[in-house]
């Protein structure tokens, strides 16, 4: 039997960021997965790492000319916004293959993220 | 609203592009010495043209001989918009903290492992010679795991000394291609790694660096130490 879904004052608190995610080759959603995750490991270690929470929501190639650039959608835990972008910035390698990641946006609701940053 | 600088870039017309992109005053292209020739300054005046950035050049001077040192100093002081050294062994830290030609120096903490490469002397003179240290977010970006936490460690101790004997330092990105270069919200950002507060990560890549970009006027205009000539308008 499917558990009862909670109500939504005793649901985690989530918040949802954009990123555009440039890299030299072309990547697969597991791959920005682990990089995105072990980021946040690298930086702010295991505990901070299972505060934060990180689920990945949605990616969307967009087409560039000079690179592979990924739009992407993810959700973490309210409160921890200054800690998710510091990892997300310090993101500048995966098995010698350059990356960066710059910030978007941040968002309360996935709605607001799309309309805004054209994110689907 | 507040200008922001990218002071330790290298000749890429992809980095300039993106600093245009992210909202960049200037930024200022460092060449090492035996890069600098007609060639380099060719190229960069291409560069100049090309953008709407307030571009300046630089020389990045880097020896282990502070004889050596001091003869480059000597050479290319004037010549070029600034000067800056690299740290090396304590020796050479010396001959750069006591020289008031250089403008930026860049690793101090470079070849000794065990300390950020100043103590409280050569913090005197940093602030006595009006020398800028440079924090270089490409060099800890680069370094992983134990290497990254000695360089922020070493970092922390910089920024200690900073509190008490108060000379001035810059943050760059050091940007070599695309994948380098961080808006100015990221750097400020990232200053957290090393425990600056957001206050003072603005003011490394603003005010600080608006002040050095004032001395170069003044270097420009003396003749020898203490000595300016000032233009003066004659009003017929």
């Amino acid at each position: 039997m499917k558990l009862k879904i909670l109500p939504p004052t005793l649901r985690e608190k989530k918040r949802y960021i954009a990123i555009n995610l440039y890299s030299q080759e072309a990547l697969e959603k597991d791959k920005i997965i682990q990089i995105l995750w072990n980021s946040i490991l690298n930086i702010h270690g295991e505990l901070t790492a299972s505060k934060i929470n990180l689920w990945f929501v949605n990616l969307k190639e967009v087409p560039n000319e000079d690179r592979y650039q990924y739009k992407c959608m993810v959700k973490f835990s309210r409160g921890y916004d200054k800690q998710v972008r510091l990892a997300f910035n310090t993101i500048t390698n995966y098995n010698k293959n350059r990356i960066v990641v710059e910030t978007i946006g941040i968002s309360g609701t996935l709605k607001s993220l799309d309309k805004k940053y054209d994110m689907r | 609203m507040t200008n922001f600088y990218d002071f330790n870039i290298y000749p890429n017309i992809e980095v300039i592009e993106r600093l245009e992109e992210f909202g960049f005053e200037g930024a200022c292209i460092f060449y090492d010495t035996d890069k600098y020739d007609e060639d380099a300054m060719d190229n960069f005046n291409q560069l100049n043209q090309s953008t709407t950035l307030k571009l300046y050049h630089g020389i990045r001077i880097n020896e282990t001989n502070p004889q050596i040192l001091r003869r480059n100093i000597q050479k290319y002081y004037g010549k070029v918009d600034l000067l800056m050294a690299e740290g090396h062994n304590p020796k050479v830290n010396r001959a750069i903290c006591e020289s008031r030609q250089v403008d930026i120096f860049n690793h101090p903490h470079h070849s000794n492992m065990n300390n950020c490469g100043i103590n409280h002397v050569l913090a005197k003179l940093l602030k006595d010679n009006n020398i800028t240290v440079n924090i270089d977010l490409g060099e800890i970006l680069h370094h992983n795991r134990f290497f990254k936490a000695k360089l922020l460690n070493q970092l922390s101790q910089l920024l200690l000394l900073q509190d008490k004997y108060e000379f001035k330092s810059i943050i760059s990105s050091g940007s070599k291609t695309f994948y380098d270069v961080r808006s100015p919200e990221d750097i400020i950002l990232l200053g957290q790694l090393f425990s600056m507060d957001e206050q003072t990560a603005q003011e490394n890549i603003s005010t600080n660096v608006s002040s050095i970009i004032n001395d170069i006027t003044i270097h420009k205009q003396s003749i020898v130490e203490g000595v300016r000539i000032i233009k003066k308008e004659h009003n017929i």
